[in-house]
């Protein structure tokens, strides 16, 4: 089964065999925030979220306000992050006239891990840091 | 061949640093170094001034882009076209709140401002950033832009009883943001489900793990003053730089 941090592989392998391209930098950071959104979704899942089909919201959007609402600063801050790189990846796909620029898929991968190791630890990786 | 005048040198490095991309770093310091040397020869000229701290801005240096702020705030009286929202907008950019609603305000009072997108999006950054909506709906009266979404966004946080929490929500971002803050740009849209939503972007001094200290700040704020009931309505971008070496 595929994993959330395969997306993220994939990403920082596309950001590394070049970034020339616009349709690799696109690319990277639809691949960069599928990888927070599935981690997202699984911490979340893991902790008894669940998604409400009758919520009139997005199944991405219903996780964020789930993560904002969760009294948890990390959380929180994890639902900031993942909100912004919604709204970069959004302009990635369907706003095709407006530049996405190398500095700026380098600063989402960046938060990608943020979210992934800091503000989202799996419980794997807070044994590993303690 | 004559050499040109400083307002149209000053003018042609303007429309070179707007033309730039986020990872054109080589030619933005090229483009600096040349205000620099302009304003040297002629340091009462504000529109030199003003490019030139547009042009530390991008690069992330707040100090230097602050004192030629400071500076072409002096001269301001000296000015005329264009330049003066530039300067409106480098005081939003910069977090220097209350000086941009004060030159907000007299810039209001002197001039018609039908039609003027200019002075609505000014209007409207100063309320986002500031959290004072009455300025979106201001902006939309003083230009006569009808303007449905932007309405629409003030119009669903007056419904839904969160205007003093976006206030609120806001004031919070500037206690933590401010002092890092180059350049600021918003943009307010409808998402899926039609609601709208304001997408804010701060592009600061900071990289790296820097920036997640300032998320991880604001979300210990946010739930300590139990703001998080705004935070849907509001997608925050806390970036780098805005010209950064690829």
């Amino acid at each position: 089964m595929i994993l959330p941090l395969n997306f993220l592989e994939e990403a920082k392998n596309l950001c590394r065999v070049g970034q020339s391209q616009e349709i690799r930098r696109r690319t990277t950071v639809s691949r960069a925030y599928y990888a927070a959104y599935h981690h997202a979704l699984a911490e979340a899942t893991r902790h008894g979220y669940s998604f409400n089909p009758s919520a009139r919201k997005s199944r991405h959007e219903h996780l964020l306000v789930y993560l904002a609402s969760s009294g948890k600063p990390d959380w929180v801050a994890a639902a900031d992050i993942l909100r912004n790189l919604k709204s970069i990846r959004t302009t990635d796909d369907y706003h095709l006239g407006e530049a996405v620029s190398a500095p700026l898929v380098k600063q989402t991968i960046e938060d990608v891990e943020y979210v992934i190791e800091d503000l989202l630890p799996a419980p794997d990786d807070l044994e590993e840091a303690t | 061949m004559t050499a040109p005048t400083p307002q149209i040198l000053s003018a042609t490095l303007w429309n070179r640093l707007l033309d730039l991309h986020d990872e054109d770093k080589g030619e933005l310091d090229r483009i600096t170094w040349q205000l620099r040397k302009l304003v040297k020869d002629k340091p009462a000229d504000f529109d030199a001034r003003v490019a030139l701290a547009l042009a530390f801005l991008l690069g992330g240096n707040r100090v230097e882009g602050i004192e030629h702020i400071n500076a072409a705030r002096g001269l301001w009286l000296s000015s005329n076209g264009k330049s003066i929202y530039d300067f409106m907008w480098l005081l939003l950019d910069v977090g220097e709140l209350n000086v941009a609603k004060d030159f907000l305000e007299r810039f209001l009072s002197q001039k018609n401002n039908s039609q003027d997108n200019n002075i609505r999006n000014i209007a409207y950054a100063y309320g986002i950033r500031s959290g004072d909506l009455d300025w979106i709906n201001q902006g939309i009266r003083e230009t006569g832009i009808d303007d449905q979404v932007a309405k629409s966004f003030v119009e669903e946080l007056q419904r839904k009883e969160l205007l003093s929490a976006f206030q609120a929500h806001q004031d919070l971002i500037e206690s933590i943001v401010n002092s890092f803050s180059c350049t600021f740009n918003y943009a307010i849209n409808l998402d899926e489900f039609g609601q709208p939503v304001v997408l804010v972007r701060y592009h600061t001094t900071l990289s790296g793990k820097e920036r997640l200290y300032l998320y991880r700040r604001i979300a210990d704020l946010k739930v300590d003053q139990d703001v998080v009931n705004v935070s849907s309505f509001i997608s925050l971008g806390i970036l780098g730089p805005q010209i950064q070496d690829p």
